[in-house]
C-alpha cells in the first residue's frame, strides 16, 4: 500500500511534463506559422518586384539604345516593343500590367532630332500576390525604369526630309 | 529532488523551444533583407553604367569637325581630346540630370587612344530597407567606353 502511494507520488510529475512536451511542440507550430507565413509572403512578394525592377531597367535600357540607332521612327518604335517583349517574357511577366513611354529631346520636335536624346520609361504594375480587391482596387507596386540614350549628330532619319 | 530537476528540465525546454523559433525567424528575415539589398545594389549599379554609358556616346561625338582626318584607306577617322571629352561629360551630367541617382560625380572622363571616350562615374547606394544586417551603404564606380565610327 505504502509503496504503491510512492510510486504513484514519483510517477505525478511525468503526466505534466508529457503534458508541457505537448504544448512546446503546438507553441512551436503556432509561433512557427505565425512568423514564418509573413516572411514566405514577403519573400514572394520581393520576388515579383524584383522580377519587375530587372525586366523594367533591362527593356528601357534596351529600348533606349535600340531607337537612337534605328533608321526611322517607326522602326524605332517596333523595336522599342519589341525589347519590352522580350524583358518582359524573360521575368514571366504580363504586357498588359506595363506601359512604355518615350521622350525625346529637343521637345516640341520630332522624335530622333540630330544631336537630341530620347528616354524611354518603362512602366510595370505589379499585383501583390493573394491580395483581394478592395472596393475595385487592386493593392500594387508601381515600378519604373528610365533610361537616356543620346542620338548621334549624324544620325540621318530626317536627312530626306531637308 | 528528482521532481524538482524534471520541473526545470521542462521549463528549460519550453524557453528553447520560442527562442530557436524566433531565432529562426530572425535568420530568415536577414537572409530576405541581404537579398533584397543585393538586388537594389545590382540594379542601382546598372543605372549608374546606363548613365556612362550615356555620357561616354555623347562624349564619343564632342571632337569638331575640322579634327576629323581621312586616313590612307579611305576612312574618316575623328581626333578626341581629353578636354572635349571631360566638359561633354559634365555639361550632359547636368542638363541630363542623374534621375534617381545620388551623388553622382564623375571620376575620370578621357581618351585613352584619342578614338574612343572613356568615362567613369561613382555615386553612392544606400540599401533600401533595414540597414541592420548590411553596412551603411557602398561606393559604386562603373565605367563604360563608347566610339565614333564612320564608313
Amino acid at each position: 500500500m505504502r509503496s504503491s502511494r510512492h510510486s504513484s507520488d514519483e510517477l505525478r510529475p511525468r503526466p505534466t511534463a508529457r503534458d508541457d512536451d505537448g504544448s512546446a511542440s503546438l507553441e512551436f507550430i503556432t509561433v512557427g506559422l505565425v512568423l514564418l507565413v509573413p516572411i514566405v509572403y514577403l519573400v514572394v512578394a520581393l520576388a515579383e518586384v524584383q522580377a519587375a525592377v530587372l525586366a523594367a531597367g533591362g527593356a528601357a535600357a534596351q529600348a533606349a539604345k535600340l531607337y537612337a540607332r534605328a533608321d526611322d521612327d517607326a522602326t524605332g518604335r517596333d523595336r522599342v516593343e519589341d525589347s519590352l517583349a522580350l524583358a518582359l517574357d524573360d521575368f514571366g511577366l504580363d504586357r498588359s500590367q506595363s506601359s512604355v513611354t518615350l521622350d525625346c529631346a529637343p521637345a516640341g520636335l520630332p522624335c530622333g532630332q540630330r544631336g537630341g536624346a530620347v528616354t524611354v520609361t518603362v512602366d510595370i504594375l505589379v499585383v501583390l500576390p493573394l491580395m483581394p480587391e478592395i472596393l475595385g482596387v487592386q493593392a500594387a507596386v508601381p515600378v519604373t525604369g528610365a533610361v537616356t540614350a543620346p542620338i548621334s549628330r549624324f544620325d540621318d532619319r530626317f536627312s530626306e526630309a531637308e | 529532488m528528482p521532481g524538482r530537476r524534471r520541473h526545470l528540465d521542462v521549463g528549460e525546454e519550453d524557453g528553447s523551444t520560442m527562442l530557436l523559433t524566433i531565432g529562426f525567424a530572425v535568420v530568415a528575415l536577414a537572409v530576405v533583407l541581404v537579398g533584397s539589398a543585393a538586388t537594389s545594389l545590382y540594379v542601382e549599379h546598372k543605372r549608374l553604367l546606363d548613365l556612362a554609358d550615356r555620357l561616354a556616346a555623347t562624349a564619343a561625338e564632342s571632337f569638331s569637325i575640322d579634327d576629323v582626318t581621312i586616313q590612307p584607306d579611305g576612312t574618316f577617322r575623328p581626333v578626341l581630346d581629353d578636354d572635349s571629352v571631360r566638359s561633354s561629360a559634365r555639361d550632359d551630367l547636368i542638363t541630363g540630370g542623374a534621375s534617381a541617382l545620388t551623388g553622382v560625380e564623375i571620376v575620370a572622363a578621357r581618351t585613352p587612344d584619342g578614338r574612343s571616350a572613356e568615362v567613369s562615374l561613382a555615386s553612392d547606394w544606400r540599401p533600401p530597407m533595414l540597414t541592420l544586417f548590411v553596412p551603411q551603404g557602398l561606393r559604386i564606380e562603373a565605367t563604360a567606353s563608347a566610339r565614333s565610327v564612320f564608313w
